[in-house]
């Protein structure tokens, strides 16, 4: 996946795929290469995550609401 | 007697004209047994045990005084800033101060015995259908993306909302719908917002939330409707109504009560922004454990792999080699060594045999070869005819020549 890729993930699922590799690097019996790719990647998530915290501001949207105020559809 | 002094010639004191007033007041009966119904401020307690407040409305306000008998025959209602009450009394001129006050001699809460019985009945109906019911309730989630607000937009608890929000999980979305939380039309604007909410798919939970006011005020969070929509509700929500003190019946419906909408922010977040970039950190650290193990393990691997090519390195091959040609070598001489022993005792046994084959050996142990002189012919056995013959008799170290002077043949 490329760094464009990366920066368009939300924090869950930049946060969940970074659980998944620290699991998977937890594993025993995977090459060297792999590991190495995984830490990359992982390390990437990490800062993606980081960088989206350090960002984040509350957003606020006003709900419309019709007149019956049964259906928002 | 006092009119006496009033003429149009002459001034009349403030001390006469002010008695005049009082007594004036005083001969009104409509002035002497009142109830007044407006709100409280300015509550004094003086030492002395007397209180003073004033009550007013929109258009006007008064004076009051209770005085220390009254005031503890009042002790059931609880005189505070803000509350609507009912005072008993009978105006009174204060001369001194030139002011009129009414003299309070009983307090009754404005309506609060009504609303609170409605409150008691409704609460009671709503309890007995399960509305309230604890298994009804559902979990908040811990991680919420988008929260719904219902409350007023000019509030101050949307502001308070919207700060604690920001400050621990500014992540989030937050989805408002706003509505009027106090009068007639608040019921149904609520019921509204709520639907509106309950709409949005991925909403995880939604905070209905008003600042505190008089119980007047919070009263359509006693609606009937109000509370069923709000156990109704698909999305969890959190109510954060009043202050602390104050219950109503949306807290008991809802999924979670808290005591404003601060605490009702802080319990919609239990996860805040630092604890997700503590999480984060932890991860970071726990990959960098992972494969820096991962590489501890691999270069010790290498470590034990190179220890055995060193072991297997050809120079030692070779020395292993030569030690194996040593060894064979010397189990080839002591194999040697082995079979010459054997070889030896062979043969010493052979050299034995030999000896005793040779007859010399036997010509030791006293025995003699025996034969005729002449032929050489070897006489073993004794026959007549050997009688007178000549003999060599060979034996050990030389030879006997003997002449047969008889025979004696064994039968």
């Amino acid at each position: 996946m490329s760094e464009a890729d990366l920066e368009k993930l939300t924090y869950e699922q930049a946060f969940t795929e970074l659980e998944r590799i620290a699991n998977q690097l937890e594993e025993e019996n995977r090459s060297l290469e792999e590991s190495l790719a995984l830490f990359e990647r992982g390390q990437l998530l990490a800062a993606h995550c980081a960088s989206l915290l350090e960002k984040a501001q509350l957003r606020i949207q006003k709900v419309s609401q019709n007149s019956t105020g049964q259906k928002e559809q | 007697m006092l009119f006496e002094n009033f003429s149009r010639d002459r001034s009349v004191t403030v001390t006469e004209f002010t008695r005049l007033i009082k007594l004036t007041i005083d001969n009104e009966p409509l002035l002497s047994d009142v109830w007044v119904l407006g709100e409280v401020s300015n509550v004094t307690r003086a030492i002395s045990g007397h209180t003073y407040f004033t009550i007013k409305d929109q258009g006007a306000s008064l004076r009051c005084v209770m005085f220390k008998n009254n005031a503890l025959k009042n002790l059931n209602v609880t005189l505070r800033e803000g509350i609507s009450l009912q005072v008993h009394g009978n105006l009174g001129v204060y001369e001194t101060a030139g002011q009129y006050q009414l003299i309070v001699d009983q307090l009754k809460e404005a309506g609060e015995g009504e609303l609170y019985a409605e409150f008691a009945r409704l609460k009671k109906k709503l309890e007995a259908e399960g509305v309230f019911d604890q298994e009804r309730k559902r979990p908040i989630p811990e991680s919420p993306k988008r929260i719904g607000v219902v409350t007023s937009e000019t509030g101050a608890a949307l502001q308070d909302i919207l700060n604690t929000l920001s400050r621990r999980l500014p992540t989030v979305i937050v989805d408002l719908a706003p509505t009027l939380v106090q009068g007639a039309d608040a019921p149904a604007g609520i019921i509204k917002a709520l639907a509106a909410l309950d709409q949005i798919p991925d909403l995880d939970v939604i905070i209905l939330a008003r600042g505190g006011g008089s119980i007047e005020d919070l009263w359509c969070f006693n609606n009937e409707l109000v509370v069923r929509a709000v156990a109704g509700s698909k999305t969890p929500i959190i109510t954060g109504v009043g202050h602390e003190i104050d219950f109503t019946l949306v807290d008991f419906a809802a999924d979670l009560r808290a005591p404003t909408p601060t605490a009702a922010a802080e319990i919609a977040t239990p996860i805040t922004i630092e604890m997700l970039a503590s999480q984060l950190a932890v991860f970071q650290q726990e990959m960098t454990q992972s494969l820096s193990m991962a590489l501890s393990q691999r270069a010790d691997l290498l470590f034990s792999i190179k220890s055995k090519l060193t072991y297997f390195t050809p120079s030692k091959m070779l020395m292993n080699q030569a030690q194996v040609v040593d060894g064979l070598s010397q189990r080839i001489q002591r194999a040697i060594l082995g079979i010459q022993g054997i070889k030896h005792s062979q043969l010493a046994g052979l050299a034995r045999r030999l000896d005793s084959i040779d007859p010399k050996g036997i010509l030791k142990r006293g025995y003699a070869i025996v034969q005729e002189r002449n032929t050489h012919k070897i006489i073993s056995r004794v026959e007549p005819h050997l009688l007178g013959a000549e003999l060599d008799v060979t034996m050990a170290k030389g030879k006997l020549v003997v002449v047969v002077q008889n025979v004696m043949v064994e039968k």
